[in-house]
């Protein structure tokens, strides 16, 4: 006799696909078979419960995925909605999830990282249709991320600030990466899509952009406000941040590594030959909104 | 010993996300909020910081909802470790969580599943309480869950289930009121002769709720008033415990805070006139031996006008 088995058989019966025969004879018969580890007296007190009882667990612990899934991911809904028109089922999304990934920890973002992964790996012929799908789910699991992670002791410096500052002193600046910031690489510009759809009054009103198939690199963290805010940025200056910020600690940052970082990059034809004025007005442009969205902080250390 | 040797609180509410604006604004008088661990529980940013606001001005009692006390999984000790962390930080005189499972097969049902009421399962379960005890070390309760189903009750009835837990744990009891009426519905028993035999001197909380019916189903989905027949189980147990702390909880389709204050100002009104109290007094142990008569009937219907 063990408990283990017990728990484990009424686990697959919450999440059978299979039909439950509705007769007890049948249904006892049925579970020796399926259940050989549990014994005459646990069978038959399982084959006691009325399969229709047990289905209400299956529609609460779906539908609770489903609700929350759906609060955090609303732009990944609506694009999987569009994409599917009549089709969409969310319920049968949901089961398909889990069956694929089951939800292994009490955490939301466990939840999510699956679901992120579900689409970039699931759903081919969607993404084909749709190929920002995974990158905006990707982002969805992020914004999670940025909305709970742990407060950074820090003050924000007023971007203002920067426009008092010599050249020098700017640079010898340092500065904290924030244990909300997360990093993004993404295959097409999806913040357009996500401006488009937060610009919508409601679904049906959403019209997707016509987006650039782009390589695009986002940094995103958390204003003074809490809200989640992104910043693109070249793909040099991800990499820092992708090198530096630990998502657990507020990592230290000085403001003349984030410059090497943005004159190292690559910023398209004219990038080579830019007026060495013009492209620290591009930076300080860049630095400006990073602070100005909570991106980077002034630290105490 | 009296309401498992805890203050009673009298009425409180459940303290969720969107009512957070609406309490800082206007500082409702609630005497008390349950919050739910792992809504808050290692949060910064928006919700911390609104959080952190409430909790200067009112009692926060904790209780969670992913501890899955029953289960044959390993305790999460990492999981333990954070709440007790949350704990300390509030300065939680208590905490409690569900007489359930959640988690089996390292599998996330998220969903309070309930557990056979079998000899095997109590030690299970008085075992990981122990080792709970041990982590948070302040008072612990489980609270009874509904049940849509009985996985075994062969060897042990669920009160009996309950009163061997409590009894070798060493933990106390968080009555959901409404669960016991529920079950008494799905199950077909008295929810007076379940509560009766209750070891009801270690019931240190108390959980009430409304529930909706979909096609002619009752679903516990705490997204209603507490009906009447809750109010008169409630008044039952009142007139045998005296006065706790009872949490009017809901968690889909929430009112306003101004009818979450009503429903909690009900709780007070019967606990008063049962136990011949001020609302908010602190209870004295002979304020249980006051039995539950037509005042409390009075009451309700004073309130209810």
């Amino acid at each position: 006799m063990s408990l283990a088995d017990v728990l484990s058989a009424t686990r697959e019966l919450i999440f059978s696909r299979y039909e439950i025969p509705s007769a007890l004879a049948e249904r006892t018969t049925f579970y020796r078979e399926r259940f050989p580890a549990l014994t005459p007296e646990e069978l038959e007190d399982l084959a006691k419960i009325d399969p229709a009882r047990l289905r209400i667990y299956t529609g609460t612990v779906y539908a609770g995925e489903r609700n929350t899934l759906r609060m955090h991911f609303p732009l990944t809904f609506a694009l999987l909605k569009r994409a599917m028109g009549d089709d969409f089922d969310s319920m049968e999304l949901i089961k398909d999830v889990h069956e694929r990934y089951p939800w292994s920890h009490h955490s939301t973002k466990d939840l999510a990282e699956r679901f992120a992964r579900y689409i970039a790996n699931d759903v081919p012929r969607l993404v084909e249709r749709d190929p920002f799908l995974p990158d905006v789910a990707r982002m969805e699991v992020l914004d999670l991320e940025i909305a709970r992670a742990e407060d950074t002791d820090g003050e924000a410096v007023e971007p203002a600030v920067l426009g008092t500052l010599t050249v020098g002193d700017l640079l010898e600046l340092d500065l904290v990466i924030p244990v909300a910031t997360r990093t993004l690489r993404a295959s097409c510009d999806v913040l357009a899509v996500r401006r488009a759809y937060f610009a919508a009054d409601n679904e049906q009103d959403f019209v997707m952009p016509d987006y650039e198939r782009r390589d695009t690199f986002l940094v995103g963290g958390r204003n003074a406000a809490n809200y989640v805010r992104w910043v693109e940025v070249p793909e040099s200056v991800l990499a820092l941040f992708e090198e530096l910020a630990s998502g657990t600690a507020p990592s230290p940052v000085g403001v003349q590594l984030l410059a090497d970082a943005f004159v190292s990059s690559d910023r398209g034809p004219d990038g080579g030959n830019q007026a060495e004025e013009e492209l620290f007005a591009e930076f300080v442009a860049m630095l400006r909104s990073l602070l100005e969205r909570g991106l980077l902080l002034r630290g105490y250390f | 010993m009296q309401n498992f040797g805890l203050p009673a609180l009298w009425g409180g509410a459940g303290l969720r996300a969107e009512h957070y604006d609406e309490i800082i604004e206007k500082r409702p008088p609630f005497r008390w909020f349950e919050i739910i661990l792992e809504n808050v529980m290692g949060f910064g940013g928006g919700i911390r910081e609104r959080f952190q606001e409430i909790r200067k001005h009112y009692r926060i009692i904790p209780h969670g909802v992913c501890l899955s006390i029953g289960s044959t999984d390993p305790l999460d000790m990492e999981y333990l470790k954070q709440v007790r962390r949350f704990l300390d930080e509030i300065k939680a005189p208590w905490t409690s969580d569900h007489l359930c499972f959640t988690m089996v097969d390292h599998t996330n049902l998220s969903e309070l599943i309930p557990i056979p009421f079998s000899r095997e399962s109590a030690n299970n379960v008085i075992e990981r309480i122990k080792i709970v005890q041990d982590v948070f070390e302040r008072p612990f309760m489980v609270e009874n869950v509904t049940r849509y189903v009985t996985i075994s009750d062969r060897e042990m009835s669920e009160a009996e289930f309950i009163s061997t837990i409590v009894d070798r744990s060493g933990c106390g009891l968080l009555l959901d009121v409404t669960n016991a009426h529920l079950n008494s519905l799905f199950h077909g028993y008295d929810a007076r002769e379940f509560i009766s035999s209750l070891p009801l001197d270690r019931v240190g909380q108390m959980h009430l709720a409304g529930w909706e019916t979909e096609d002619g189903k009752i679903v516990d989905s705490h997204d209603a008033p507490v009906p009447p027949e809750v109010w008169d189980l409630f008044s039952y147990v009142i007139s045998k415990t005296g006065p706790s702390s009872v949490l009017v909880e809901w968690d889909n389709l929430c009112p306003n805070v101004d009818r979450l204050l009503e429903e909690t100002q009900i709780a007070d009104k019967l606990m008063a006139e049962i136990a011949g109290l001020e609302p908010g007094a602190p209870a004295s142990p002979s304020s249980a031996e006051k039995p539950a008569t037509e005042t409390i009937r009075g009451a309700r219907e004073e309130l209810r006008a």
